[in-house]
């Protein structure tokens, strides 16, 4: 989260790139654990 | 304290007046393109709502053949093979066409508003999460016409029927779930984003409204529940198409595990379905009660709760396949478990009631029809995890009369509750009250006429999934189909009512539209405009914006 102190300092457009980099690595990090939740299911049921 | 709140009410409109009006860019592209190429979110969730009406209605013709049928003992108007893919379809259209994407139109309309964020964090993955639904949605009600007719095996799609014993159209199902899946984890990795990284500044995460709240959850329970749904119709494809035997007993597989790892998916789906609908009555009853939502971190962490416990209790689905005494004691002291969460979140609602100046707007009676009614639903969803008495109701009508009171007068009512509260706000416009609060009436009562009978032909015994039954059931299946046509109907209604909201409503110009509505949602000017939150909202606002959740007198401190 970006603080109202941070905030201040910056453009709205700073603000917004900000925003959207961090959305950018959170996106990326979910995403990969999903894609790990699907090999995990097929690997799993393949040591069956 | 009457000071307080009138400076901060002082201090809303001033703010509130800054914000949102001057709509510096441009607006809506015209024509049809405008909504393919659009990366808006209010765009966006408008195509996802009617996306998910329209599947609606088409589930709902599906169950009105299913209750024609079964208006009378006999084979009446289709054949059993055709009544089987009815039932799968219907389903499957209204858990993956109809209820998940309407709140995900729900969470595209309102997220950005209610954290004070322009639009969605990753606007052109929102475009194709949703474009890709209509293309899986078309490719799974064309398996009804191909050879061998559509997926005749049950919304579980259990292996083998699902495998070994099914239609060829199979493939084009297992294509359309892995790209409504795909649609899915696209849409909850944005909401997530959105959530944690578009926050206007200032906004902690206990300032959130509860809908966002609940939509966090659930997107977690996407992240960690789709793919796994995922990896079971995978290796249900390499079983049929590529010789492997994960479900085949005679390859060396093993039929069962296909339940396990579908219910490890289709038990926290559930939650996916319902936990959205808490925050939307957590929104709507403290409106209309005109007091602050009762215990809001208690909200927060008995969501948090039922989403954590919802991965532990998958196997109470499978009590009659012969799990161990010990397995069976386990998953039903964790069923019942979920019910600690769920009761606090009915107590919390019913004493945000508790002497409030209660006004009853059509929002508010879909809102309290909904407390009650899912009340009543999880009541038979303990009755059904109680492992020795699931032996009597496993697979009779008593299952579909609770998970369609938990689904339909749960999950559907607070999306239409959502719709009557919020689509003023959208368009502009009021609807016809009279005529919504008719529908709500009309609507209440039939579903319960096509409901509650169905508790009783479970408990008589009557099996699910069946296009035929004993005399003994005649007349409970006929109030049932009654009740079923006059619901059907209703939706008739509720489609006028809300073209002619949108087409002849009468015009609302107060940003807040309803007395007590608080939220960041409610200070930009009525209808909203294409592009908000230009510039974030200050702390300001977005605590005074925040008193359903915080004491006034905290405010006050905060503020100054």
């Amino acid at each position: 989260m970006i603080t109202k102190e941070e905030a201040r300092h910056m453009s709205e457009q700073e603000l917004l790139d900000r925003q959207r980099q961090g959305a950018k690595k959170t996106a990326t990090i979910v995403a990969l654990v999903a894609f790990g939740i699907f090999m995990l299911t097929l690997y799993l049921n393949l040591n069956q | 304290m009457s000071t307080t709140t009138t400076d901060i009410e002082n201090e809303i409109a001033g703010l509130a007046g800054t914000l949102g009006g001057h709509d510096t860019h441009h607006g809506p592209e015209k024509g049809l393109l405008r909504w393919v190429k659009t990366t808006n979110h209010k765009d966006i969730g408008t195509l996802y709502l009617w996306f998910a009406f329209t599947m609606l209605l088409v589930g709902g013709a599906m169950a009105m053949v299913i209750r024609a049928e079964l208006f009378q003992p006999g084979l009446q108007l289709v054949e059993p093979q055709f009544f089987n893919q009815m039932t799968t379809l219907h389903g499957l259209i209204m858990v993956f066409g109809a209820i998940m994407p309407a709140f995900v139109g729900l969470a595209n309309w309102q997220i950005p508003l209610m954290i004070g964020a322009k639009d969605m964090a990753l606007p052109r993955m929102n475009n194709w999460s949703f474009w890709i639904l209509p293309f899986a949605g078309s490719m799974l009600l064309s398996t009804l016409f191909m050879k061998g007719g559509g997926p005749a095996f049950g919304w579980t799609f259990y292996a083998p029927l699902s495998t070994t014993f099914a239609p060829q159209s199979t493939d084009f199902f297992i294509f359309a779930i892995h790209m409504l899946g795909f649609s899915s984890i696209m849409g909850a990795i944005n909401v997530i984003a959105t959530i944690m990284n578009m926050r206007a500044p200032g906004m902690k995460l206990m300032d959130m409204p509860l809908f966002v709240w609940t939509w966090l959850i659930t997107a977690f329970l996407l992240i960690a529940a789709m793919p796994v749904l995922a990896g079971a119709v995978t290796m249900m494809l390499t079983d049929r198409n590529f010789g492997t035997s994960f479900f085949d007993a005679a390859g060396g597989g093993d039929p069962v595990l296909f339940q396990h790892i579908f219910w490890f998916f289709g038990h926290p789906e559930v939650y996916i379905m319902i936990l959205p609908a808490f925050g939307v009555v957590s929104q709507i009853i403290p409106t209309f009660a005109r007091k602050p939502l009762f215990g809001y971190s208690s909200m927060v962490y008995a969501t948090a709760s039922i989403a954590l416990l919802s991965f532990a209790v998958w196997a109470h689905h499978m009590f009659l396949t012969g799990m161990p005494v010990a397995g069976q004691m386990y998953f039903m002291y964790a069923t019942i478990m979920i019910s600690v969460p769920t009761g606090v979140k009915v107590f919390n609602w019913v004493t945000t009631m508790w002497r409030g100046s209660l006004s009853f707007e059509t929002p508010m009676l879909w809102a309290i029809a909904f407390v009650i009614l899912f009340t009543i639903g999880g009541f038979s969803g303990l009755m059904l995890g109680i492992a020795p008495a699931d032996i009597q109701y496993h697979d009779t009508y008593f299952v579909v009369a609770h998970f369609h009171y938990v689904l339909v007068t749960g999950a559907l009512f607070s999306i239409i509750a959502a719709v009557f509260y919020w689509l003023p706000k959208w368009c502009g416009r009021m609807y016809n009250q009279k005529l919504a609060k008719i529908h709500f009436w009309w609507a209440v009562i039939s579903v319960n006429v096509l409901f509650f009978p169905q508790h009783f032909l479970g408990l008589a015994g009557m099996p699910r999934r069946i296009p035929d039954y004993s005399l003994q059931f005649a007349d409970f299946n006929m109030i049932s189909s009654i009740g079923g046509f006059a619901f059907g109907a209703s939706f008739l209604l509720l489609t006028y009512i809300i073209v002619d909201c949108i087409r002849n409503g009468e015009p609302v110009k107060n940003p807040r539209v309803w007395e007590n509505a608080k939220g960041l949602e409610w200070t930009i000017p009525t209808p909203a405009p294409y592009h908000t939150f230009d510039t974030p909202p200050p702390k300001e606002l977005i605590l005074a914006e925040s008193s359903h959740i915080h004491h006034v007198n905290e405010l006050a401190g905060a503020t100054k």
